[in-house]
Order: C-alpha cells, then sequence, then structure tokens
C-alpha cells in the first residue's frame, strides 16, 4: 500500500508543475504581460515596479520569468496583491479556509440527501414514484445554482428573513459554531443540491443493480425483506463505486462552489478569483488559480488512495 | 417577621442587582453601523481618490480644520482659524502661522504636534509616491516650525486656497513617528493605521467590514458608543440591511435605491453639501478621441435629460460646465450640446466618418469608430447610464464596448492611460483645487493656456477675478468638449430616524461621527 | 441503436419535444421577436408582464422576451458549436494517442490530465478576462476548457478496441493511422461519443451562462441568459420578474439536453453491452 501510495503522490507533482506553466503562460496573454500594465502605471511607485519585476522578472525571456515565478512561489512569496496592500499568500490562505467549510458542507448535504434520496427511489415500488424522482433529480442536476441560489438568497433571505443575507458570520461576533453553521446552510444546501440528484441517481443505478445480482435474489427467494436485503448486502457494494464517483465530482464541486461564493458572498477562494480578476490583481490570480488547482489535485490524489485501500486490486495495476 | 425577612432580602439582593446593572451596561456593546458601497483599498491617507475612502478616513484621522454645516471654516486640530484679521494670515496671502493644540494624542499615545504637520505634507508632494490629488500643498514653498505647536506655511505667491485644502479632501495629518522611513505603499499601516481621530481601528475583514471602536481620550469629546463597523454591501445587501434595520447610516445611495429607500419607515433620505457631479471622461490623447469632431458628436449625441429623468428619478439636473450650478464660480454661459443625432451625425460625417459598408458603424481610414466605455462594477444606476449612452450613440454610428471594473481599480486604470471613455462622478473643493485638471488630468488635456488660467486661481485673492478665470476655463473645455459632464451628483445618505447629531458638511458626511448619539 | 426505447419513455420524448422548441425558437429570434433587444427605452423599464410585454421590460425598458429569445440564440448556439467542435478535436487527439502510442500518448495524456485538473469555470473566467471577447472567441475558450474530456474517453475507448480483428485487417490492407481511426475506429466509438456530445452540450449552456453571470461573458448589449440574471438581482424588490424567466429557460435547456443524453445513453448501452 505504501509504495502505491507513494507512486501516486510523487505522480502527482508533474501534474502540478505543468498546472504552474499552463496557468503562467495564460497569464502572458495580455499584451506584454500583466505586470506591464502597473510598469505602465505613472502613479505607481517606483518601489512598487520594482517588486513587481522581481516577481515576474519582466523584460526577460519568458522561461526565466516562469523559473524566477515558480522559484519565488516555492520560497513563500507569493506576491503582493495591489488590491489589498497585502502579501498574496496571506490573502489566498486566508480564504482556503472558507472554501473548505462550504465544499465540506455541500459533500455532506450532497453525500446524504443523495443517497437517502437513492435508496429511497430503490425502495419503492411504486412506478409513479420512482419517475417523479427521477423527474427531480434530472431538474436538480440542470438548475444552475447561481440561479437556485438567488432565488433561495432573495426569497428567505430577503424577504423572508429566515437566512442571512450572506457572508460567512456575523459581522463583529466573535466566530462561533451555531452561527458558522446558520450562514453555511443556505448555500451548502444550494450547492449539494446538484450533486444529490447525480448521486441519487448514481446509488439508485448502483442498488438496482446490486439487487439483481443472484445471491441477493436467493435471499429474496428464501423470503427476506426487501429493505433490509437492500442496506446490508447490496448497498456496502455500491458503495464502492460511489467513493471513485465521488472522487470524479470533487473538481466540479470545487469549480461550483465558486458561483454559489459570489452568489452568497461567501469570502471563499472562488469569489476572490473573481473579484482580483475584475480588480485586475494578478499576483493574486495566480496564487488563488494554483491554490484551487492544488485543492484538485489533492483531492483526486486522496481519492486515489482511498480507492487503493478499499480495492485491493488496483494496487497491483 | 415578614419586615425583616424582606429587609434581610432587600439588603443582600441590592448590592447584587446594582452589581449586575453596572456590569451589564459596563459589557454592553453599543455600535453604529454604517454602509458604503465601495471597499477602501487602504487606509493611509492621500493614496486613494475614492471618496468613499476619504469617509471612512474621517473616523480616524482629523485634518487642521473642518467646514462647518453653514460653510465656514471651524477650528480642528489647529487650535483656531487663521485669518488676516488675527494676524494669523499675513496681509498678503503667503503665509499661514497655525497654532495646533496641544492636547492632541495618536491612537499610539503619542502627541500630535507640527513634526506631523509637517511630515504630511512630504508624504503629500513625494513624487516618488502615487499620490493622485495634492490640492495646494505643493505650491507651499516651505514650512518652519518655531515650537512643536506652531506651524508657519510659506507660500511662493498668494494664496487663497489653503483652507479650503487643509479642510477637506487631501488634508489628513499622518503620524510622522509611524511613517518616516517606510515603505509607504507597502506599509502594514495601509491595513491597521494609527490617527488622532474618534475612532481607532481595530479590524478588516477583506470584502465585509471595517470595526472601529470609540477613542474615549479624543479631544472633540469621546463617542457617545463604542464602537462604528462600516460594512461594504452593493446595492442588494444595503437594501437588506436598511429592511431589517441593522445600519444606522448608509452612504453614497445610488439612484436605483433612491425609491426603495424613500420608501423605509424607519429612515430618511438626506442630501449630503458637495459639489459634485456625473461625467463621461474623454482621452484627448486617444487616436479616435484627438478628433474634436468626435468629441463634439459624442456630446450632441447624448440625451442627458432622457438620463436625470428616467435613471435619477428626476433628482439630478443636466450639466453642461465641468462645475455644478451649486459651486460659485459655476459658468452658466458655456456652449451647449442639445441632444441632436443629427447634428451628431452630420459632424461625423464631415470629419470623415460615414457608414461605408452599411453596418450600423462609422470608419475613416480602415478605422471603426469604436471606443471602450470603462465603468465601476456593482452599482445599478451605473450600468444604466452607460447602457442607455451606448444606445444613443449607437444611433449616431458610434460603437462602444463597455468594460466593468471594480472600484479600487478605477484610479489606476484611469491613470495608466489605458482607458477612452469612462464614466464616474467627481467633486470640486469650495475653493477649488482642478485636481481633476491639474492633478490626476486623466483626461490628457492639453491645453497649456487654459491650464495656466487655473494655475492661477488659487493665488488670486479678488473672488470675481477667480471666478471669472475658472469660468474662462469652462468654457474653453465645452467649447472643444475635452469632458462630457452629464449630470449633477447629489450626495445621497440614508439616515435612520434614531440617529441624532448627523451634520454633514463639505468637509464629509461622517467627520462629527463623535457626536452622533443613537436611540 | 433502439429507436424504439427512445419513443417509449415518455421523459426521453418530453426532452425532445421541449429541446426541439427552445432550438426552433432561438433560431427564429430574429423574426418572432417582438422588439428589437438591444433598443433601450428608459421611460418604460421595468414594467411587469402585460400584453404589451409578455415577459415584461427589464432596467433599460428593453422587452425580456425578444432578449430571452435572442440570449438562447446567443447560449444555443454557442453551446451546439462548443460540443461539435470539443468532440472533434477530442476524439481526434484521444484517438491518435490511443492507436499511436509511445511519446504522442504520453504528451497528449500529460496535456489531457493538465487540463482536467484546472477546474473548467475557473480556466474560462481566467481566458475571457483577458482577451477582448467575441462569439468565436468564447467557442473557443469554451472547447479549450471540454475537449480533455472527450479526449480521455476516446482513447479508452480506441485502446480497448485497438486489437480487434477488424483493425488488423485494416493495418494488413496498409491504412495509415488517420485513416484506421477515421474509418474504422471512430464510427465504432460513435455511440458512447454522442453521448458525451450531448452531455457536453448541457455543460456548455451552464458554463457560458455562469460565465455571463459573474461578468465575464459576452460584453453589452449581447443578451445572454446568464447576464440577464446578473442584471436581475440588483432590482428583485422592483422587479422579480426578471430574476426567473432566464434561470428557467437554462434550466429547461439543459434538462431538455440531459434527458436526451440519457435516452441515448440507455438506448445505446443496449447495443453497446454486448461488445463489453
Amino acid at each position: 500500500m505504501t509504495s502505491y501510495a507513494l507512486r501516486r503522490t510523487l505522480g502527482a507533482i508533474p501534474r502540478v508543475l505543468l498546472v504552474s506553466l499552463l496557468l503562467f503562460l495564460l497569464l502572458q496573454l495580455p499584451a506584454g504581460g500583466p505586470a506591464d500594465v502597473f510598469a505602465a502605471d505613472p502613479n505607481a511607485s517606483p518601489d512598487a515596479i520594482r517588486r513587481i519585476e522581481e516577481l515576474w522578472g519582466l523584460n526577460r525571456p519568458v522561461h526565466e520569468q516562469y523559473l524566477t515565478w515558480l522559484g519565488n512561489m516555492l520560497r513563500g512569496d507569493w506576491g503582493f496583491s495591489f488590491g489589498e496592500r497585502r502579501p498574496a499568500r496571506v490573502v489566498v490562505l486566508e480564504r482556503l479556509g472558507n472554501t473548505l467549510w462550504l465544499t465540506g458542507g455541500a459533500l455532506l448535504v450532497g453525500l446524504v440527501a443523495g443517497v437517502a434520496l437513492g435508496v429511497a427511489t430503490a425502495a419503492t415500488r411504486r412506478r409513479s414514484v420512482k419517475a417523479a424522482l427521477q423527474l427531480l433529480s434530472v431538474l436538480g442536476m440542470s438548475v444552475p445554482t447561481f440561479w437556485s441560489g438567488t432565488l433561495v438568497l432573495l426569497y428567505f433571505g430577503v424577504r423572508l428573513g429566515l437566512i442571512p443575507s450572506g457572508g460567512m458570520g456575523t459581522i463583529g461576533q466573535a466566530f462561533s459554531l451555531p452561527d458558522l453553521l446558520h450562514h453555511l446552510a443556505a448555500p451548502a444546501i444550494v450547492l449539494g443540491s446538484v450533486y444529490v440528484a447525480q448521486w441519487s441517481r448514481f446509488v439508485h443505478a448502483g442498488l438496482e443493480e446490486a439487487m439483481r445480482e443472484d445471491y441477493v435474489r436467493t435471499a429474496r427467494a428464501k423470503g427476506r425483506h426487501r429493505g433490509a436485503l437492500l442496506m446490508r448486502h447490496a448497498f456496502p457494494n455500491a458503495a464502492i463505486p460511489l467513493a471513485t464517483v465521488l472522487g470524479l465530482e470533487l473538481p466540479r464541486l470545487v469549480a461550483g462552489a465558486m458561483v454559489t461564493e459570489v452568489v452568497f458572498a461567501w469570502p471563499g477562494l472562488g469569489r476572490l478569483l473573481t473579484e482580483s480578476l475584475l480588480g485586475r490583481d494578478y499576483p493574486v490570480v495566480m496564487a488563488a488559480l494554483m491554490l484551487l488547482v492544488l485543492l484538485v489535485i489533492t483531492a483526486n490524489l486522496l481519492t486515489d488512495l482511498a480507492y487503493g485501500l478499499l480495492d485491493p486490486r488496483v494496487r497491483y495495476g | 417577621m415578614l419586615e425583616s425577612i424582606h429587609h434581610l432580602a432587600l439588603r443582600r439582593l441590592l448590592p447584587v442587582v446594582i452589581a449586575a446593572l453596572v456590569l451589564g451596561s459596563a459589557g454592553a456593546q453599543s455600535r453604529v453601523t454604517v454602509l458604503s458601497p465601495q471597499e477602501p483599498a487602504t487606509l493611509l491617507p492621500h493614496l486613494d481618490l475614492l471618496t468613499l475612502t476619504h469617509e471612512v478616513q474621517q473616523l480616524i484621522f482629523d485634518c487642521l480644520f473642518v467646514v462647518g454645516e453653514d460653510g465656514d471654516y471651524l477650528p480642528n486640530l489647529a487650535a483656531e482659524v487663521p485669518t488676516v484679521a488675527n494676524g494669523g494670515v499675513s496681509a498678503d496671502g503667503t503665509t499661514y502661522t497655525i497654532r495646533l493644540r496641544d492636547d492632541v494624542s495618536w491612537h499610539d499615545g503619542e502627541r500630535l504636534d507640527a513634526a506631523d504637520v509637517v511630515y504630511t505634507w512630504r508624504l503629500i508632494t513625494d513624487p516618488d509616491l502615487p499620490v493622485p490629488a495634492r490640492g495646494v500643498w505643493d505650491k507651499i514653498e516651505a514650512i518652519e516650525t518655531p515650537d512643536p505647536y506652531t506651524v508657519v506655511v510659506r507660500f511662493a505667491d498668494t494664496n487663497v486656497a489653503f483652507l479650503g485644502t487643509a479642510s477637506s479632501d487631501s488634508c489628513f495629518v499622518v503620524p510622522e513617528h509611524a511613517l518616516a522611513g517606510r515603505e509607504l505603499v507597502e506599509d502594514p499601516f495601509n491595513r491597521a493605521p494609527i490617527g488622532t481621530g474618534a475612532f481607532r481601528f481595530e479590524e478588516w475583514q477583506s470584502g465585509a467590514f471595517i470595526r472601529l471602536s470609540a477613542n474615549p481620550a479624543y479631544f472633540g469629546g469621546a463617542p457617545a458608543f463604542d464602537e462604528l463597523v462600516v460594512r461594504f454591501a452593493g446595492s442588494q445587501a444595503a437594501r437588506t440591511s436598511l429592511q431589517r434595520g441593522e445600519a444606522e447610516l448608509a452612504l453614497h445611495i445610488g439612484f436605483a435605491d433612491l425609491r426603495f429607500a424613500q420608501g423605509l419607515e424607519a429612515y430618511s433620505v438626506e442630501q449630503a453639501p458637495d459639489h459634485a457631479w456625473w461625467q463621461f471622461w474623454i482621452n484627448n490623447e486617444g487616436p479616435i478621441l484627438a478628433d474634436r469632431a468626435v468629441r463634439r458628436a459624442l456630446t450632441h449625441g447624448l440625451d442627458k435629460r432622457l438620463i436625470t429623468e428616467t435613471v435619477f428619478g428626476g433628482v439630478a439636473d443636466p450639466l453642461d460646465a465641468i462645475l455644478p450650478p451649486s459651486h460659485w464660480a459655476h459658468a452658466d454661459d458655456v456652449r451647449a450640446y442639445p441632444y441632436d443625432p443629427e447634428a451628431a451625425a452630420s459632424l461625423l460625417e464631415e470629419a470623415g466618418w460615414t457608414d461605408a459598408d452599411g453596418d450600423g458603424v462609422r470608419e475613416k481610414d480602415g478605422q471603426r469608430l469604436s471606443l471602450e466605455i470603462l465603468n465601476i462594477a456593482g452599482q445599478a444606476d451605473r450600468r444604466q447610464v452607460v447602457q442607455i449612452a451606448q444606445d444613443l450613440w449607437r444611433d449616431v454610428g458610434i460603437e462602444t464596448v463597455i468594460r466593468e471594473i471594480d472600484g479600487a481599480s478605477f484610479p489606476p486604470t484611469m491613470s495608466s492611460g489605458e482607458y477612452q471613455l469612462a464614466y464616474g462622478w467627481f467633486g470640486e473643493n469650495q475653493e477649488p483645487v482642478f485636481g481633476l485638471w491639474l492633478g490626476t488630468n486623466w483626461q490628457n488635456f492639453a491645453d497649456e493656456a487654459a491650464l495656466d488660467l487655473l494655475r492661477g486661481v488659487s493665488s488670486t485673492v479678488e473672488r470675481e477675478a477667480r471666478a471669472e478665470a475658472i469660468r474662462a476655463f469652462q468654457r474653453t473645455v465645452a467649447e472643444e468638449a475635452a469632458m462630457l459632464p452629464l449630470s449633477t451628483r447629489p450626495l445621497l445618505n440614508v439616515v435612520s430616524d434614531r440617529l441624532d447629531g448627523y451634520r454633514p458638511s463639505l468637509s464629509g458626511s461622517l467627520y462629527n461621527a463623535h457626536e452622533w448619539t443613537v436611540r | 441503436m433502439r429507436l424504439r426505447t427512445l419513443t417509449r419513455d415518455p421523459l426521453a420524448v418530453a426532452g425532445i419535444l421541449v429541446l426541439a422548441v427552445l432550438i426552433v425558437a432561438s433560431l427564429a429570434a430574429p423574426w418572432i421577436a417582438p422588439y428589437d433587444p438591444a433598443r433601450t427605452s428608459p421611460r418604460t423599464m421595468l414594467q411587469p408582464p402585460s400584453a404589451e410585454h409578455l415577459l415584461g421590460t427589464d432596467d433599460l425598458g428593453r422587452d425580456v422576451l425578444s432578449r430571452l429569445l435572442h440570449a438562447g440564440r446567443v447560449s444555443l448556439g454557442l453551446a451546439l458549436a462548443v460540443a461539435a467542435s470539443s468532440v472533434a478535436i477530442g476524439a481526434l487527439a484521444g484517438g491518435a494517442a490511443g492507436l499511436i502510442g509511445g511519446r504522442l500518448d504520453r504528451t497528449v495524456s500529460a496535456v489531457v490530465d493538465t487540463l482536467l485538473a484546472i477546474p473548467p469555470l475557473a480556466l474560462a473566467m481566467v481566458a475571457s478576462a483577458f482577451v477582448a471577447l467575441d462569439l468565436g472567441r468564447l467557442t473557443l475558450i469554451l472547447a479549450l476548457v471540454s475537449w480533455p474530456g472527450v479526449a480521455r474517453l476516446t482513447r479508452a475507448q480506441v485502446l480497448s478496441l485497438r486489437e480487434r480483428e477488424f483493425v488488423e485487417a485494416a493495418r494488413a490492407a496498409g491504412a495509415g493511422w488517420l485513416r484506421l481511426l477515421l474509418r474504422h475506429l471512430l464510427p465504432n466509438a460513435l455511440a458512447p461519443l454522442a453521448v458525451a456530445g450531448t452531455l457536453l452540450v448541457a455543460t456548455a449552456i451552464l458554463v457560458e451562462s455562469a460565465l455571463s453571470y459573474l461578468g465575464f461573458g459576452l460584453p453589452p448589449p449581447t443578451a445572454s441568459w446568464g447576464g440577464m440574471l446578473n442584471e436581475a438581482q440588483l432590482w428583485f424588490q422592483e422587479a422579480p420578474w426578471l430574476a426567473v424567466f432566464p434561470g428557467l429557460a437554462i434550466t429547461l435547456a439543459v434538462a431538455s439536453v440531459n434527458v436526451v443524453g440519457d435516452a441515448l445513453r440507455s438506448a445505446v448501452s443496449g447495443r453497446g453491452g454486448q461488445e463489453g
């Protein structure tokens, strides 16, 4: 297992480097590179320009610029945020935790509700209920989160006052878990709802298939109750592929969190990316992007490792 | 028997009750919440042009003078207002002798003294610092400090604008002991300032709020409440907060929110005194906009009245000059460009801009008549105005592309010259310093002769002569269509009925927050 | 492919019908839209649905129905173009990688893996922020974001198919890799590709709307469902209807595409199951 884990972890490193290269090249798109915008500003202090030059290595060939930037990143110097007058690293890391809260909450909601819905769909024998649940799940997958989120926020928050009108906590109040959860509930549910639909379908399909297995049919023939069979035999076998699907969905969850964060004014990484792009704060854009990517790759890695744990066959593949 | 038990109980309970009441009231934090549609980029004064930044800084810093609600100057950090009569101003108007109060402390305990004023002057006039508006500070020849609480300001020439500059816009005095010798643009002071003001900085959560606590040692009297929080909230979030009664004041609301705010029962909409107006900046250096015909066509092609009547709900008035009528130097006889799409079209035709390919957009020498409009994102009325303008200009064959950025990026983008048209508002001091033309000059106006008219203003003693110079300048600008004024911009604040003592002036909306009480 | 199964499922039929209506309405927008979607009329702004304006007017007095139809043109047309180009690029790249193997495979796989690690919306956003967007460039950006998934799928398909007899036969007959790919391998992988393509349409609609909602979409006055939702937020108190219709349109479009894709998938797996 350890060699498998090691191989996988080491294998992730070149991916990270390649992504960083791609992102760096992407940011060369504005004419002359983003740093030039600052250098051209007659009001920028010589010191600020010097800092940008140090970070990006202006006027040097692109590959040198990339290596300079990479070296700085590895040393912890992620640049200076001009929008917030603070080191970019500080700005970005502050928001990382917030995104993790939101993504985690959505994952939980999606998992719990998705599994429950999937089991319910499989357990019921009434075709009309099955059909209705299937329609519901298709709609759930298709509703854009910025629409459902906006409607939820505007109706339950603004009109009814049941949920906070955005943000992560009540202002000035010291951090308290109930307050956080109160603010987390709506965005987590909205974000998780997309996955409820998908995962319930997945669980449902998996369960249906497991139920058709010979050993299950034998047990049924022996008179065992359908529901009990469902939970004790079918479910555990459907759990493994569910874990893989979850892992594959994580990148989309992180991406989906971006929009939800904007709708609910949740101070996370995704919203930071949006704001720093609008504000042309390039050091923060790069740092936020790299962190997002690291998040995705880590999630994939963890899924791989978990899968390796669950299914021994994979380790020797 | 019963009586004595009662007495006993009372004697035991009373101290407890009193203690509870005392502790309880000491523990209860009274707080005032102010909503702001934009977030400052920094709290270090003089580096940011946004008026909302200035409003927040009023709470933390002080100026030498303030403007009272009746428009007269009042002493603040200075012990009295220098005039020719009391000898504070020399007869020839070149020297101001200012006596500072000796009881002012910075939030870290150090005393304010003349060295701080000198340092502030040096900071504002430092050529290496990106200070967008220097007021008349850069006309000062020297500042002497004969004793720690006296400042003698010497101008090269007569100067009548100093009191104006020192009481609003670029007036905040900054601590020498905390800033001298530091790299200012990146210093942590930007995010954690130390001032002399009625409120101390406590916390700044990006994207959310700035929290301040009352300064009990404030020379103007301690505030009546413990905390002041400035929350950043766009249109929608501000409305929600007001509906829930979660704020005592909402600064600079947009017109989109006017009707909504007027409908609130617990609040009233108040206009703050200001000389402000909405305008389209024109980058006169741009390849297309260097042509006066195009600039005039743009002006003729804009239906200002349509915009003021619909988007601004009739609260603002169309404007032809680049100073609003509220200002004493406003010129009401500048060249007007009434809405006339045909005139605009013929101007363009004559200048060679024709629509050869019939796609609705004019060309000349292979170049499309396409301009980019820079706009600040997040407020409905800004978006509405820009899109209406886009539609109107489309009708005369001018194509425009809208680019939205956030408020804090607006000044640096403008000063980098990377724009063609930009929409926003500007305000002028009672004693105008023309930062728009002599300071930032984002519009790249190059008529030196006209600019000289402005340069002489602050040294002209005669008010009527000053007014005439300024009016002549306005006429030139209108003639050249170097700027496109749209309308007046009433500064609207929403004030809770429970807030007493709110008295905005030209110094700002929050400068007397220490005198507020909340019922 | 069993069309019969398709027509028996009421959900699939409904999906196809809804999608057809949306596509036809959007295509016909220039003719059936009652007003010019870009024409502002500030004096008649924020009017609720009425006989004159079936879905009301927005904050610039523009007719919502007309905007919705034209926006559909943009969103649906864009999504179809993105799906088509992503499938084309992805199938070619992934197929070649799977067929030729070796260094090409390693390179393509590395690129695909790299791109898949970046959340598509983030990538699209950053790319959009730096270029002056028009329809063509936006299509390109969205295709850039979508092709890796198709490439990975095609590669897997080709890997499983390339040891088959018909491939050996064609190779023996002297067919080059391109010919092999285009005439023999891809047609056999057509079914899963079609399903993937259909789902890609749904994703493209969602990503483009999200981009517009966040402010990185096509510049005004071009209408887009996501952009309309962005504008609607500021007026929820005065004009709640503005927030309802664009979102509804997106949901209907995406749902119908998903349903059709589902039906396709189940019709396909009926046959595909035999080949494993």
